[in-house]
């Protein structure tokens, strides 16, 4: 409702009406006074000296002159906040048509310009409300009132609320002051922006103000809240006594500023503070859907800047912008880094203003609601984006916005270092009484115990990578630290705890040091306690996960060690917190991810486990997308393609290992998640194969470099794999190779074993044991055709081992005509034309090792009878009598059931029972233990994922157990079966005619 | 003596209680005419996750601006209800989501748990709307300002688009509280 007011009022009213809803306020306040004030001033004859319609650069004496006239409180106070609505939404006006203006004729860059801007609508700001303030308490306070001062401790430009404080000298009249401010409150709340006493809360009795000596009770024997130091140190005096503000600097702010040579643990304690702030910002994840420029940017800008404040003696600069102008002016070296956060600082803070400006005085903004578009779309054409054919203004925004983020950050991080260091320099635990590397062996008393009671002073800081780093550089004084805390009482853990409760990344700092530096301490005493009280202290709480999931994220490498050297007790206490879902959005995407690198860890054996830990800490960035198959799948393509990019064999070679450590990892994973095992079998053999081929040729590539003239190898050498590689089996963790060459040429053969002695180097850092089949027989890696044939014509009684061998190896690098030389050269004379005196002995290994492991009480998957050992011994009988030189496969398989098709259900049930076999061993030994003599108490862990690979018939590990033993007894009795009917006994029986059983 | 109530808002980052104290306090003291303070934490305990706003309003003077013995407490988490609930007065109202906190103190409290968030995200279809459906329940049990002037006090707070959808929150809340109301009249007054 409108009520006679003239033409430019109307104009004042419509534009506010494009403001924020929360300017209603100031609009109700005009529209009810507004006709008053106007015939009060013209009763006056002064509505020419008080101009309501212009922004004045005097309120303070039009409000006085207002405020005289009056002498009903009620009308004043409404006269009076009219003015004010007047001339906030006229300030406001102001800014926002020079901005327009500035930016449109750019007579500077945008960074200054919004600089401008910030610090003219700030100051205008400031005026309007000190005057409102001034003019208030002059109405509410008695001429007698006591001193008292008004501290402004928040962003000048910031018209949510004025944070404020205000000091006294803590007279027994202090309920005068206590009166007038409530009533302050309440009129600012009418009329103007929230007053906020973050101060008062916090320091002194029940009121709005405090005495110094009330700082000094709350403030000298703990370093308290830094949000509250922080706060202390950017205030200005605006209003009262300056005699008091001043006692106040140079009693209690000064002491928090860097004292080259004094006693510095206050500012000690505010850096450990702010730098704990400033640490978890920088490794904050920006929510993607919201944005929040305060916890984005502002916060690690200002905190930063502040710190910088305190150790720099810059009492006298007052703003964030001042202090930094200041230190690009005489920081010479940082000057690129202090010009990122001016560029950062003035987006962000305009950013925000107009945002508050123009939609809702909200911290944050969720860009979920597309309606938010258009209100962002009237920020950024303020902000000087206007739309393209290609872009919206919002969506420049927000690109900016994002980019502006992360220039903070990288700012923001340099700098922490610096501080960092000064810190390092200036710590009580360096110099003071308590100095613990000053000279350890004079420290008498309990180095733990000190620690405690000197951080006492500096309760609920969380930075303190600067006293880690002198743990894990300095074995001999980690050591002390760790005798003395075993010594202490048990009681230290709690206190240790309860001290650093809000801090989880120190505690897993601190594991891992003593992991890398001490491991023996771990696991028992007050440090195992320690441990207990770490994980029983942790709750499902936002606060709790947040904390760890910030680790994870930022610290990846740290969490995975933290979780490695975990005991499975602890583990699985920590696996029931993560179970609990959090129900913020991004907390709880980083709990679900740590959840399941718990429950990777808690299930992987200790073999694989070790995998895993090699490639986290070489490669921690991938951490992050562990349970993401797809993007690891994605990582694992580029690490392939990207091997070339790289000019130097060395780097080439380094960047293949990767590729195969990478490899093996996410195919483990997807083993334990339940992958089905013939995709994974068939991965596996394509990243094993590739990593021989490639590390072939480029071992070749860098011996040759050597020769001037290098022999050429081309159809004379070749490559198998025997063993699980050749049967392209997952999860095979010895390379048996067997390194061929068709020539006896000294040269041929110097050359290749030089390539062979190179790529043996790089496959042992794999942590894979190279086994080189004929190796130790003939005293070098490459082994001659014609070694071969002199050995098998005079052969031993173990040669058909080496026959089997060959027999199953699979040609992995080499040519087809190499290939067929191989066949015709060894295969056919030494195996299949003497196959009678093979099978035998096969017969015999088997009815050996079946005759031992029966007695056994143990299950061995690959020994016992039925195991895969059996089976493959068995298919390398068949294979010879058939003359069949295929590797095992499901191929061999159908093979021999097209040769033997009476027992075409039998062959498929012995696939099927060693295809099933080989899972269990294979997630037994990435899961329990790289062992195959199966401990069935632990076959729990493995039958979730056999389960969800398709295998059926069991819902427990008793079950499993029962179906372990009747696969295996299948199949040693169809084994047995068949080699019956084709006339090879495994039974020997001196009355049954066996005319292979009987040459033995 | 005055009437004093202190209301603390509880919960975390992204839940708008910021928004319901400043609505809660500018219905009180513009459209009410009575005395409001609204305070929200700023300090290290506000930067974990944990958000958390103080209303106290007053028909006289409020001489000391901090909420320690709370008439009410709204919990929206399961962090905030075990934190907070000690400062209540004894009797005091505890007002809670019912998803979202499941464990509840064993004290002098009379406790209203009702599904706040449900009814935002299924009835009304915005999570962000959760705020104002717990606002139009603690006006409605506690009523301590007239819900004429909450409608104003909405409408000059949200953005503008929003202020029909935010009003059917705030009437959704109440019409929750009516409800609950109909079989725990004995507990409140």
């Amino acid at each position: 409702m409108q009520r006679n007011v003239d033409y430019s009022t109307i104009d004042l009213m419509g534009r506010a009406s494009q403001l924020g809803n929360h300017h209603q306020k100031y609009t109700l306040s005009i529209e009810e006074h507004y006709d008053t004030l106007i015939a009060l001033l013209d009763e006056h004859h002064l509505i020419d000296q008080i101009r309501l319609l212009r922004f004045s650069g005097a309120p303070g004496k039009h409000m006085r002159t207002i405020a005289s006239l009056l002498d009903d409180r009620q009308t004043k106070l409404d006269m009076i906040g009219c003015y004010y609505s007047l001339q906030f939404l006229l300030l406001n006006f102001k800014a926002i048509d020079v901005l327009k203006l500035e930016l449109s004729t750019k007579t500077t860059n945008n960074y200054n310009i919004l600089r401008d801007f910030l610090v003219r609508t700030g100051n205008d700001f400031r005026l309007l409300s000190r005057s409102y303030m001034a003019v208030l308490l002059e109405e509410f306070l008695p001429e007698n009132a006591p001193d008292y001062n008004i501290l402004s401790v928040g962003t000048r430009v910031d018209q949510e609320d004025i944070d404020i404080g205000i000091l006294d000298r803590g007279s027994e009249s202090r309920p005068i002051l206590t009166k007038a401010f409530s009533k302050l409150y309440s009129e600012m709340i009418k009329h103007a922006s929230v007053l906020h006493f973050h101060i008062s809360e916090h320091i002194g009795g029940k009121g709005y103000s405090a005495s110094i000596e009330e700082f000094h009770e709350n403030l000298d024997n703990k370093i308290g809240d830094f949000v509250l130091l922080n706060e202390m140190l950017n205030s200005v005096s605006i209003i009262g006594d300056e005699d008091l503000f001043e006692d106040f600097s140079s009693d209690i702010l000064a002491r928090y500023y860097y004292q080259k040579g004094q006693n510095n643990k206050y500012h000690e304690g505010f850096l450990r503070g702010v730098l704990g702030e400033i640490q978890d910002l920088i490794t904050r994840e920006n929510e993607e859907e919201v944005l929040h420029p305060k916890k984005d940017g502002l916060r690690l800008i200002k905190g930063t800047i502040t710190a910088l404040k305190s150790w720099k003696g810059l009492s006298d600069h007052n703003t964030t912008l001042g202090v930094l102008h200041y230190l690009y002016n005489n920081d010479i070296q940082n000057r690129d880094e202090y010009y990122r956060l001016y560029r950062s600082l003035t987006f962000l803070e305009t950013f925000r203003f107009l945002y508050q400006l123009f939609v809702v005085q909200e911290e944050e903004i969720a860009l979920e609601d597309e309606s938010i578009f258009n209100h962002l779309d009237k920020v950024a054409e303020t902000m000087g984006f206007s739309a393209t054919s290609y872009a919206k203004p919002a969506t420049q925004l927000l690109i900016h916005y994002k980019d502006h983020i992360k220039v903070a950050k990288y700012g923001a991080k340099k700098i922490l270092t610096n501080i960092s260091k000064h810190l390092s320099n200036i710590t009580i635990f360096q110099t003071g009484r308590n100095a613990v590397n000053r000279d350890l062996v004079k420290y008498k008393s309990n180095i733990a115990e000190g620690f405690l009671s000197s951080m006492d002073f500096f309760y609920n800081t969380r930075y303190w990578d600067d006293l880690l780093s002198l743990l894990n550089n300095n074995k001999q004084l980690l050591k002390k630290f760790l005798d003395d805390f075993n010594k202490a009482s048990p009681s230290i853990a709690c206190r240790y705890i309860k001290w650093g409760k809000r801090s989880p990344y120190l505690f897993i700092s601190m594991f891992t040091i003593i992991k890398k530096n001490l491991p023996r301490y771990l696991p028992k005493g007050n440090i195992y306690k320690l441990q207990v009280e770490f994980i029983n202290k942790l709750k499902s709480t936002l606060e709790d996960i947040g904390n760890l999931g910030q680790v994870l994220e930022f610290y990846p490498k740290k969490m995975y060690n933290f979780l490695f050297i975990l005991p499975e007790n602890l583990l699985k206490k920590l696996i029931a917190v993560l179970e609990i879902p959090i129900m913020d959005p991004e907390v709880n995407k980083i709990r679900k991810k740590l959840l399941d690198l718990c429950n990777l860890t808690y299930s992987s054996s200790y073999y694989f486990k070790r995998f895993i830990y090699r490639v986290f800490n070489t490669y921690q960035s991938y951490l992050i997308d562990f349970n993401n198959p797809k993007k690891f799948r994605e990582i694992s393509e580029g690490l392939l393609k990207n091997i070339e990019n790289f000019n130097s064999t060395e780097e080439q070679i380094k960047r293949l290992g990767t590729y195969y450590d990478f490899e093996f990892m996410r195919l483990g994973i997807n083993a334990i998640n339940g992958t089905f095992f013939g995709t994974l079998n068939r991965e596996f053999t394509i990243f094993s194969d590739n990593y021989i081929q490639i590390l072939f040729e480029l071992c070749r590539k860098d011996v040759k470099k050597s020769y001037d003239n290098p022999p050429l190898t081309k159809d004379k050498l070749g490559l198998y794999v025997a063993g699980g590689h050749a049967r392209k089996q997952a999860f095979e963790d010895d390379y048996d190779l067997i390194i061929l060459l068709n020539s006896t040429n000294k040269r041929q053969k110097k050359f290749s074993n030089q390539i062979i002695v190179k790529m043996n180097k790089h496959i042992i850092r794999r942590s894979i044991m190279p086994h080189y089949k004929f190796a130790d027989r003939f005293t070098s890696y490459v082994t001659t055709f014609q070694d071969l044939k002199d050995f098998f014509k005079n052969p031993t009684e173990d040669s058909f081992v080496d026959k089997s061998q060959l027999l199953g190896a699979r040609l992995v690098y080499g040519s087809d005509h190499f290939q067929e030389d191989f066949l015709n050269q060894l295969i056919k004379p030494f195996i299949f034309e003497q196959k009678e005196e093979f099978i035998s002995s096969l017969l015999l290994e088997i009815r050996n090792r079946n005759k031992f492991h029966e007695d056994t009480k143990y299950l061995n998957v690959k020994e016992s009878p039925g195991g895969l050992r059996d089976v493959e011994n068995f298919l390398f009988i068949l294979k010879a009598h058939y003359e069949i030189a295929d590797p095992v496969s499901s191929k061999l398989f159908s093979t021999l059931s097209y040769k033997m098709p009476e027992k075409e259900t039998v062959f498929n049930q012995i696939f099927s029972n060693y295809y099933f076999l080989k899972q269990v061993r294979d997630l037994y030994h990435l899961m329990i233990s790289d062992e195959d003599q199966l401990q069935m108490k632990y076959l729990d862990a493995i039958v979730d994922p056999l389960k969800k690979s398709g295998n059926k018939g069991f819902e427990n590990k008793s079950e499993l157990e029962n179906k372990i033993i009747s696969s295996l007894n299948k199949t040693a009795q169809h084994i047995r079966n068949i080699l019956n009917s084709k006339g090879y006994y495994l039974d020997y029986d001196p009355s049954v005619p066996d005319k292979i059983a009987s040459q033995y | 003596m005055s009437l004093r109530q202190e209301i603390r808002l509880s919960g975390s980052g992204g839940q708008g209680l910021i928004l319901v104290g400043k609505v809660l306090a500018e219905a009180a003291a513009i459209y009410d005419g009575l005395n409001a303070t609204q305070s929200q934490s700023y300090g290290p305990e506000a930067r974990g996750g944990a958000s958390r706003s103080e209303v106290i309003i007053s028909d006289g003077d409020i001489e000391y601006p901090k909420a320690e013995n709370l008439d009410i407490l709204l919990a929206l988490t399961q962090e905030a209800c075990d934190k907070y609930h000690k400062d209540l007065k004894e009797g005091g109202i505890l007002i809670v989501d019912e998803k979202m906190v499941k464990s509840l103190p064993d004290e002098n409290y009379k406790i209203v748990q009702l599904p706040i968030i449900k009814s935002a995200t299924e009835r009304l279809g915005k999570f962000i709307v959760a705020n104002i459906v717990s606002l139009g329940i603690i006006v409605k049990i506690s009523e301590i300002v007239s819900e004429e002037a909450v409608r104003h006090a909405i409408k000059a707070r949200v953005p503008k688009g929003t202020e029909e959808l935010n009003l059917k929150a705030f009437e959704e809340g109440m019409a929750l509280a009516k409800e609950w109301m109909k079989t725990h009249s004995t507990l409140v007054k």
